[in-house]
């Protein structure tokens, strides 16, 4: 018996084909504004009864807030192409919509082809892209077909380049390096992102705790904006590595940083 | 027949009148009022930034290509952004700002006066929205067209160029002598 039979040849053939055919439509398939649906949204209720219902509600607030700016921008006269990209991607974070986060790709790919150097645009589409790998439409056994696992996989590495071109380019920006610290630490561990994590929390939480040690950034870093925004996503991150005491740490920065009622509501309920 | 053709006639030109006067009314000011808003507002009048924003819009609309509407309605923009209480609001404004802007230098690269207005903005922006290119680029355009007429008119503003310059680039020692170059022919500005 030959070991390579005509037959063979052609199966594995057609069988590479199928492979490279599935992965070019997932890589390439077309994505617009007018073929997505938006994510259903409640309000929040005023009662929360397991912390599942707070996170949930803060969730839908953060898409409340996106659809909203999202629909702002498509009614606009003059669009702002950034705030259009960075809507879609947190729409998809909050609903776990592939779509919403594939439409911010090429959203963010856009606005680089146009100005390369815009920093914070490529930490938005790397941190755009490991999500959108988390959320694949294609998921479970599926996966072990190598065409649609390795797209998956280069999302991910894809991703993590644009973060640390990001950080390379700007390396005392607070927002491009939480946005690198808390998308690597989200990200599954094999992919080896988490020491890089860490340190970048390590060295956030020294800016954040003396303002006056990043000088240009110094304001923003003293701001409640940020200082609500980053112990929200220190704490996530922490309760994602099961680090609960530091998490624990976060949610009492966040009681005390934050005037939004939710943040302090969904710290209240980590704490318990 | 006729009373009713009058009738017609009269509708019609009041309705113009209204029309015309309408539009009239959403352009309700000039270019150089647009700049005098637009100057007060940099200079700390926060209440004249959004007069400044409105004319410039209006302006926009009917000259969508005049370079100099186009650059002080970036410039304005730049201003909202700053007085923004929001970081998405700082994004979009700065944002709204730089398509302007760019697009004026783009219809008019060798003014003067826009290079100027854009390169204040570049530099006061942060380093995450990548406009370092653009600012050496305008900091250079502004050498080369002060050198080709050294006007006393332009010079005070060149002493800032060169000091930028001196700071950034390489060939200190040059800069330094063209700062002190535009600071003596400063000395004659009107």
């Amino acid at each position: 018996m030959k070991l390579w039979s005509r037959s063979r040849v052609m199966g594995t053939v057609a069988l590479f084909s199928a492979i490279m055919f599935i992965a070019s439509l997932l890589n390439g398939c077309t994505v617009s504004p007018d073929n997505i649906t938006l994510p259903a949204v409640t309000q929040s209720p005023s009662t929360f009864s397991t912390l599942e219902d707070v996170v949930a509600a803060k969730d839908h607030a953060i898409m409340r807030e996106h659809i909203a700016i999202w629909q702002r921008e498509q009614a606009a006269s003059r669009k702002d192409a950034f705030s259009e990209a960075l809507a879609a991607y947190r729409i998809g974070a909050a609903s776990k919509m592939s779509r919403w986060s594939k439409l911010s790709i090429k959203l963010f790919d856009a606005i680089l082809e146009s100005n390369p150097d815009f920093a914070l645009a490529r930490a938005w589409r790397g941190s755009a892209k490991v999500i959108y790998s988390g959320n694949f439409p294609i998921r479970g056994p599926a996966m072990v077909i190598p065409g649609p696992g390795f797209v998956r996989m280069g999302y991910v590495w894809g991703g993590f380049s644009d973060l640390n071109d990001a950080v390379d380019a700007v390396p005392n920006d607070p927002v491009i390096r939480l946005i690198r610290a808390s998308t690597f630490i989200g990200a599954p561990a094999f992919f080896g992102g988490r020491e890089q994590g860490m340190a970048d929390f390590a060295m956030l939480d020294a800016w954040t705790n003396t303002p006056a040690s990043n000088p240009e950034n110094a304001d923003l870093l003293a701001s409640e904006e940020w200082r609500s925004q980053y112990y929200y996503n220190r704490g996530k991150a922490m309760e994602q590595l099961g680090n609960k005491a530091e998490a624990n740490k976060a949610w009492q920065n966040l009681q005390q940083s934050s005037s939004d009622e939710l943040d302090r509501e969904l710290a209240k309920w980590y704490l318990k | 027949m006729v009373s009713q053709i009058r009738g017609v006639v009269v509708g019609v030109v009041l309705a113009l009148a209204l029309i015309l006067g309408a539009v009239s009314a959403s352009v309700a000011c000039t270019i150089d009022e647009g700049v005098a808003l637009h100057h007060a507002a940099r200079d700390g009048d926060v209440e004249r930034l959004e007069h400044a924003l409105t004319c410039f819009e209006a302006l926009e609309q009917t000259h969508p290509e005049n370079p100099r509407v186009l650059a002080y309605l970036g410039s304005s923009y730049a201003m909202k952004a700053r007085a923004s209480d929001t970081a998405s609001n700082k994004m979009r404004f700065t944002n709204l700002g730089f398509d302007s802007l760019d697009y004026a230098v783009e219809l008019s690269p060798n003014s003067f006066e826009l290079r100027l207005i854009r390169w204040n903005v570049n530099e006061a922006v942060p380093a995450f929205f990548g406009r370092k290119k653009h600012a050496l680029d305008d900091l250079y355009t502004l050498d080369q067209i002060f050198q080709a007429e050294p006007r006393p008119s332009i010079a005070k503003h060149m002493v800032h160029v060169y000091a930028a310059l001196a700071e950034k680039e390489p060939d200190i020692a040059k800069w330094k002598e063209r700062q002190a170059k535009a600071e003596h022919i400063a000395k004659d500005a009107p």
